[in-house]
This record gives C-alpha cells, structure tokens and sequence, in this order.
C-alpha cells in the first residue's frame, strides 16, 4: 500500500515536471511583456514581476502595423482554410466513393507533394509569382498554401468519406439525385466534422508558416504576423518586451483553439497516420 | 447486389475528373510547375535580377555542389539536427504518451496543455526561446547561476558547442506534442486484457514494454518518425530566427534560401541555388522512399 | 479571397488615381521618432510646393530586407517608389538603376557635404545618390568612473585595455563592449580596427591586400579583449548595437562602441547612465606606421529610380530634405547627424547633441567601408570570418588567410 501511494506522489511530480517543461515558456513571455524595461534588461529577474505595465502591449499596435499583420494573417489562412475544403473535400469524395481509372496514381501524385521540401520550389515560385504580379498580394500567399494544404486534407477526408454509411447516399442516387447534389446535399453535411477537424489543421499550418511568406510578402503592411515577429526589430533596437507582447497577442487565440477543439485537432492529426 | 446500371458503381470518368482537376491544378501549378523550373534553372549561371543574361553551363552547379564546404558542413548539420532532436522526441514522446494512458484527474488538462507548444507559431516559440537563452537577460543563465551551477553566464547562441543543442532543445520543446499525441493515440488501441495477462505471467513495466505495448504502437510509431525527420531535414523556422545559421548552426534550407535570395539576388548565384534546391529534393525524396519501403505502407 | 480580391482592386484604384497628380513615393523607416520627423518634414514641404504629393512607403526595419526589397523594385523596372532611401554601402550596387544626380547639385554645394559620404555616392563618376544623414563609430564611456580611478579618455587600444581591466575588476563590471555578432555591424567594427592599425582590406586600386601583419594584429587585438584581457564578455560574439546598450546603458560596462544614436537614450529618463556619459574618438593602434584614429562611416543617403516618371519633383524633394534648415531640424527632433559640414554651426544643433563639436573631426574623417557592386558579399566574407575568429573555431592566422583567399576568389584576383 505504501509503495502504491510512492509510485503515485512520483507519478504526479512527473505529471508537474511535464506541465512546468511545456508551459513555462508562455508564462515567462507574458511576464516579459509586462516588465518595465529597466525589470526586463535587468540580469537578476524575479520570477513574479514587480512592477507591471502594458506599454508594450500599446506599443506594439501604435508604433508597428501589428494590427493589420493579424489582419493579413486572418485573410490569408482563412481563404486558403476554406478554399482547401472546398476543392479538397471534392477530391476527398472522388477518391473515397467514384470509381474511375488511375486512382493510385492520382493519389500518389497528390500524397507526394507534402513530401515536398518548401525551400526547393522557393526559388522558381517566387519568379512565377513575380511575373503573375503576385507578389505582396494576399492570392499570392493564399493559392500557394492551398498547395501545401491539400495533401493532408484529401488524405483525411477520403478515410472519413469512406467511414460513413453508404446508404443515405445509396438512397439519394436511386431518388435520381446526380453525384454533385447527392455530394453537396448528403455527404457534405454528415461530414462536417471531419471538415472541422481538417480545417483547423489547415488554418493552423496557414496561420504559423514562415518561409513562403517571408519570401512572397515583403513590405511591412503585407506582412502575416510570423514575419511579423520575426522582423520585430528597430534599424539598431531589438524590443524584447514588444517581441514578448506580441507572441503572447498570437498565442492567446491559438490556447483557445486548442481548448476549445482538442479532440477535433487530435483526431485530425492522428487520423492521417494512424488509421492509413 | 446491385446492378450494373447501379450508378454507385459505375465508372464516371467526368464526374471524377470534375472532382480531382482542381485539385490537381493547384498542385501542378504550384509544386510541380516551380520544381520543373528549379530543375531548369539549375543548368543556368544568372542572377535573379538579370535573368536576361542567363549562361548554360549543364551541370556544372552540381559539381560545384561537391567542392561547397559549405554545403557539406550545413548537410552535416542538418544530419546531426535531425539525429538529436528526432531521437530526443521520440523517446521524450513515448514516456509521456505511456504518462498520458493512465487514468488521472488531470490528464484532459495535462493533454490541453500538451498541445498548445505544437499550435503556436514556429517563429513565436523560436523568440520565446531566444529570450530565455539570452546570455544577459535570460532565465536559463539566471537560474543556473543563482543554484550556483555555473559562475559566468553561458552565451549559449553564441559558439557552436551550446548553439545547435540550444536550438534542437527548442525544436524538441515544439514537437515532442506531436509524437506524444500520435503515440497515444497508438497506445488507446491495446486492448487492457493484454497487460492483465501480461502482469499475471509476472513481467515486469520493462518487459511489459517490449513484449506488449511496442509491438502495438511500432506501426504508429514508424509513421511519426517519418513525418518528424522529413520536418526536421526541412528545418528553416527556428535556424532563421534564432541564430540566421551563425555559430555553426545553419542548415541546408537555412543556406539555400540566402543563396537564392540574399547572395543570388544581384550575383550570379540563382542558378546555383536551384541546384541546391534540387538536391535537397533529391535527399528527401531518397530518405521519403526509404521510410516507404521499410514501413511497407499501403497507399490504397 | 473575395475580400482580398477587393482589397487588391481597391490598391489598385487608389494607385491609378493617384498617378493623374504629380504623386512621388518615397521609402521610409516604419517606426519611431525617425518617421514622425519626416512626416512632419513632408507636409512642410507639401506646403512649400502645392503640386506635389509624398507618399511615404514604410519599409522593414533591417538593413537587409530593406536591400533586397529594393532589387525586387528596381529589377522589376517599376517607376515606383521614386525616392529610395539607401544604407552608405549600397550606391554601387543600384548605380545602374539610380539618377545621376550630379546636373541637380552645383561644385560649391557639394563641397558642403562630408566628403567621405560624397565619395560613398559617387560610382564610375555618377553621383548617384545625396547624403541625407551620416553616422560613425564612437567610443563611449563612464565619465565618473574614469575619474575615480584617476584616468584619462584612452587614446590607444592598449590604454583601453589597461583602463577597462583596472576598472572592471575593481567594479566587477564588464570593461567593453561591442558589436561582434556575425552580422554587417561586425564588418564596421572590425574596420576600425584595421584602420586605427594601419591596415587595409583592399587598396585603393581594389586589389586585396589583406594578408599584412596590420590585420592579423587588428583581428588578435579583438580576440584578445575576450580570451586575454578578459575586458570583453565572450557574449560580445552574439551583440549588435542594442545588446551592448542595454549593457552600458544599466551601468554594467565601463566602454561602448557604438553610434550617435546611442547619445539621446543614454541620457534620458529611464537610464541608469545619464550624465555620467562621455563620448571620444575610438582609440588608435599602436607600433606600425600609419596608426591612426578611425571611425567607420554610415548613414542613410537619398537617391531617385531610374524609370520614375517624376524625376524633377523627386529633384525637389531630396533637395529640400538635404537643406540646411531640414538637416538642422532633423538633427534636434530625430538625432540624426546632418550630412551637411555647414550644419555643424548652427547653435540649436550643438545644444542639443552637445559632442557634434568636439567629435566634429571624427564624422569629417569617417572611413568608408570597401566599395564594391558586391560590397554585401566582401561584408559576408570579413563578418563571417572575424566571428569565427573570435568564437576559436579559426585562429587569428587561419581567419585572415581565409579572408584573404576567399576575397581573392570572389574578386577574380
């Protein structure tokens, strides 16, 4: 019985060893944020600040264009989220229920390309991307993450399509419904956590990537707000606190993605692997 | 069973190409199309602000490729960066994913939390990181001198020995979740019965492991580890923004893409990094259809 | 994407618009007191001439994402922005893109501006952008403590290094700080090192010329400061300019390499330095014939497209900006030092950055760093390999023999 009660007080401090390693980041950025500069360049730092303000949290909205960067990030991942379902979910179904020739191949093709190192069409994207004129526009970011998107999405749709029941559909085609309303009015429906679960995913990849918008998005106003934050440097100053604010601004959103849709997001990560 | 007039499973090849080409639009005009280019563009010396004045010179940028001390240190950093922090997560994963299986009161919170260092932004982690390794300012430095651990400070994104476990520190702090939850979701498939009849042959948490639970999540197991070092060959995010490669610690895709677009901008270094580009392609897709091959993963 | 295809149309309307009056765009700094000041400027100046319009673009903050922005604009053959603002490094490289200015400014109004920034401006015979504002590299330190120890300013690197030593023990504070992070503010640090010692890293004929044992003792002197003397934290292989102010400013360093623009900051509010700051030449070097004291020269310069369809009120613009009265007035709002030598007169000016008088000298004798159309990559080689040098993994002889190499490779020589 003691050693039971033992091996529990040691579970738990590996419990507590796991929670401090994983959120003591977020907890040390916010209180970066809100250190008075001379608390924050100081090298013997409280754990606890002393002294709060949130001058860095104004700062960060009425000296940089960090508004309209979430702006930007907003309609960027947003379109992509929603166009990727649009054209994924249709893919999704023709490969989970249609039958027609070269399917595997279809699906190779599709599955190779999130095999793709990002930085190997970096180059030759920008000059197509240049002489499209899309360059520091939001379809220019949007279309390209609607590529790297897809993959995923298809994969995780066509499993769910093939999970549901046949038979509603079944029903549909012989009431004489055609494939794209038997689609559109049945499948898409019953499907939509599925959808959910894959959006998130892919508004979550849009959201944080860095490279291509780095790449494609280049004046201050354009930028989504990785660059953003990444850039968050004065011709000589480096403004910790504001850098601080800022991530705590992006990461407070996500948090409550995350709480909020937990299960969807675990099972959209784990269905593509898992069950193929 | 049906008819054959059954439209369920009739062959319609329009409805079907209706569904897949846009699909296959995107794809081809934003992945293959640029990757054809990049091919093309690597038999050429030319800046990409002159791309008028393009040379053919065949493959002599894949020579030059092999003679790039360069290159060959950062591949040799990506190859280290990917050992480490690959190796590190996954067993880093599996000790917590085996934590997470047992019942307790506050494993959905623990989970929750779990998560959040895998949804935030690269970038973001990356400079709440860089922060705490500051040499002045940082907590890592601070705590270590306060328990008297070390005297001076460490400038730890500042010499090669401390800045690449630095940065595969913050790479296994982002990614560690993905593995954990993966891994779990491999270990709620073991049917409880197995440890009961495994406990009463008397093995031991050791033996247990080995005979029951890694069998089991061995598949899952292999596709995560496939995802991770694909990722981290890939690795650009925290590389740019911790240290932009300095102290040794600049990676393939770190160096390709200052070629392209620092170096390669005004000189004649574009057709160069596409050959770069090229290759890194290359030593995916080998590493790509290896992990294929060896898992025997079924496409359809 | 239907919103942001609107939004697209939308820029697009406001540009077509605008292009019916004389409309100039003009590069910026985003942030800060620098943008405020300009803006005042430009409305003074929309006043002065009813017919023009200055839209100020605002651009990254790093001086490299800046540099590349502008070739994507440039190789693009756009007529906008038609204002550009460039780092003193880079009129070689946008020569080809850039107005010759040299009709616009008169012999006796050019003998007015620094002539090392004249000389940074002036490629194959063009003067291809006007001097807007200029820096240079000066040596801060703690007036208090250097009279408690009985010191005087050091004058040579090895007075420095007494100085810092003696007093960051006593203090058991850092004795000098710099910029020795593998960026292009090394390059400017470690050129007046090679200056103050005689050196050179390419003549003047462009030949390299770095292999002399003037580098070598240059580059030993700056690894010395860390691994010998001690006087610099090993942490100065990380810092750009703001680390080391942080550091000074918190009454943790006795010296400061750093920019004018340090002045103002250390000496406001929240400062734990303030009035306790005195600002010299950077020390010489010592034992080879032509030591001297240097400064590396920077600042900000204006230039004009090319293909901008506005070029006379660009002229306008940039003239104004470069008057006398302007630079003053940026000098006491921004803290930027004026590019013009008749400036340095005027009283206002030297109320508010009192040393403009004393450090007239070192702005006039600023060195400019190696001028090249590649200058970005000689930089690459020299930051690149000083760091090396600095964090052990070359020797002092190993990293001036790979400079050396590597110039000579990338230079054709």
């Amino acid at each position: 019985m003691k050693r039971k009660k033992i091996r529990k007080i040691f579970f738990y401090i590996g419990v507590i060893v796991v929670l401090v390693y994983f959120l003591f980041p977020f907890y040390w950025a916010v209180v970066s944020s809100l250190r008075i500069p001379s608390e924050l360049f100081s090298s013997h730092q409280s754990l606890f600040p002393l002294k709060i303000q949130f001058k860095s949290y104004v700062q960060v909205f009425t000296e940089r264009p960090f508004a309209r960067n979430i702006l930007n990030s907003t309609i960027v991942a947003g379109a992509a989220t929603l166009l990727c379902l649009a054209i994924g979910s249709l893919t999704g179904y023709a490969i989970a229920r249609l039958k027609f020739a070269g399917k595997v191949v279809v699906m190779l093709f599709i599955l190779s390309v999130s095999m793709f190192p990002q930085v190997s069409i970096l180059g030759a994207l920008f000059q197509i991307l240049r002489s499209a004129k899309l360059i520091n526009t939001y379809p220019g970011l949007i279309i390209p993450y609607i590529a790297l998107t897809i993959p995923l999405t298809v994969w995780t749709l066509q499993n769910f399509f093939r999970e549901m029941p046949k038979e509603l559909e079944e029903a549909a085609y012989i009431d004489g419904s055609g494939k794209f309303s038997t689609f559109w009015r049945i499948v898409l429906p019953l499907s939509a956590p599925g959808l959910v679960a894959t959006g998130l995913l892919t508004f979550i990849f849009s959201w944080n990537e860095f490279l291509f918008a780095l790449t494609f998005e280049q004046l201050p106003q354009m930028y989504t707000v990785p660059v953003a934050i990444a850039m968050f440097t004065g011709y000589y100053i480096v403004p910790w606190g504001q850098i601080m604010a800022a991530s705590v601004i992006v990461t407070v959103p996500l948090v409550v993605l995350v709480l909020v849709f937990q299960n969807k997001i675990i099972s959209g990560m784990t269905a593509g692997s898992v069950k193929g | 069973m049906f008819s054959r007039k059954d439209p369920l499973h009739r062959s319609d090849p329009i409805y079907a190409a209706a569904f897949i080409i846009p699909t296959l639009a995107v794809i081809a005009f934003i992945a293959f199309w640029p990757l054809g280019q990049t091919l093309y563009n690597s038999f050429f010396r030319f800046a990409l602000m002159y791309p008028q004045s393009k040379v053919f010179v065949g493959v002599s940028n894949y020579g030059k490729l092999f003679h790039d001390p360069r290159f060959l240190n950062d591949l040799w950093n990506t190859i280290r960066f990917t050992i480490w922090s690959v190796g590190i997560e996954t067993i880093l994963g599996i000790l917590i994913a085996l934590m997470l299986n047992k019942e307790f009161k506050l494993r959905g919170f623990v989970r929750a939390a779990v998560l959040i260092p895998w949804a935030i932004p690269t970038v973001v982690s990356s400079q709440m990181w860089r922060w705490m390794y500051n040499d002045n300012y940082g907590i890592v430095n601070t705590l270590l001198m306060e328990f008297h651990i070390v005297k001076n400070p460490i400038v730890w994104l500042g010499f090669p020995s401390t800045s690449m476990p630095a940065i595969i520190s913050v790479d296994v702090w982002k990614t560690t979740p993905f593995m954990i939850l993966l891994i779990l979701a491999g270990l709620q498939m073991i049917p409880k019965e197995l440890y009961e009849a495994a406990r009463i042959d008397g093995a031991n948490a050791w033996q247990r492991f080995w005979s029951v639970t890694f069998p089991i999540i061995r598949p899952t197991l292999g596709i995560a580890l496939i995802f991770r070092t694909l990722d981290a060959m890939r690795v650009f995010d925290i590389v740019y923004v911790m240290t932009k490669g300095a102290a040794n610690t600049e990676t393939i895709s770190v160096y390709n893409q200052w070629v392209l677009f620092t170096k390669g901008f005004i000189a004649p270094y574009f057709g160069y990094g596409s050959a770069i580009s090229v290759t890194i392609f290359l030593i995916i897709s080998a590493f790509a259809f290896l992990y294929v091959k060896m898992m025997k993963i079924k496409l359809d | 994407m239907k919103k942001s295809v609107l939004l697209v149309l939308a820029m697009i309307a406001v540009l077509v618009f605008a292009s019916f009056a004389t409309t100039i765009v003009m590069t910026a700094g985003a942030v800060g007191r620098e943008y405020q000041v300009l803006q005042q400027q430009i409305k003074v100046f929309e006043k002065e001439n009813p017919g023009i319009k200055v839209v100020l673009m605002p651009m990254p903050n790093s001086s490299t994402d800046r540099y590349n922005l502008y070739v994507t604009y440039l190789s693009a053959g756009m007529p906008q922005p038609d204002v550009l603002m460039l780092d003193v490094i880079w009129p070689p490289a946008f020569a080809n893109f850039l107005v010759n200015l040299n009709p616009y400014f008169s012999k006796d109004e050019l003998k007015d501006f620094f002539p090392g920034a004249i000389r940074a401006d002036t490629y194959n015979g063009k003067l291809v952008a006007a001097p807007w504002f200029i820096d240079a590299g000066l040596l801060y330190y703690r007036k208090d403590l250097l009279k408690k120890y009985g010191f005087e300013p050091p004058k040579t690197w090895d007075e420095l290094i007494h100085e810092a030593q003696v007093i960051s023990q006593k203090e058991g504070i850092k004795g000098f700080v710099w910029q020795g992070a593998a960026y292009e503010g090394l390059t400017c640090d470690f050129m007046e090192y090679v200056h103050s010692y005689g050196g050179a890293i390419l003549n003047d004929k462009g030949q390299v010329v770095s292999d002399s044992p003037m580098v070598k003792k240059a580059l030993q002197t700056m690894v010395d400061m860390i691994y010998k003397y001690k006087i610099s934290p090993v942490g100065v292989t990380t810092y750009m300019e703001e680390e080391t102010r942080h550091i000074f400013q918190n009454g943790d360093a006795v010296f400061m390499r750093n920019w004018p623009y340090c002045w103002p900051l250390l000496n406001g509010k929240d400062s734990k330095v303030a009035g306790k700051v005195g600002v010299e030449p950077l020390p010489e070097g010592t034992g080879f014939a032509g030591v001297h004291h240097s400064a590396t020269l920077g600042g900000w310069q204006l230039g004009i497209n090319k293909n901008s369809e506005h070029i006379a009120a660009a002229v306008k613009l940039i003239k104004f900006l470069t008057s006398p009265q302007q630079e003053a007035y940026k000098a006491i709002n921004a803290g930027q030092n004026p590019s013009r030598l008749s400036v340095y007169n005027n009283p206002a000016i030297i109320k508010a950055n009192p040393f403009y008088k004393s450090l007239w000298p070192v702005f006039k004798n600023a060195e400019p760093r190696p001028k090249s159309p590649i200058y970005a990559q000689i930089s690459e080689i020299l930051y690149t390999n000083v760091n090396a040098a600095l964090t052990k993994q070359l020797t002092v002889d190993q990293a001036v023999a790979k400079i050396t190499k590597q110039l000579k490779d990338l230079l054709g020589q």
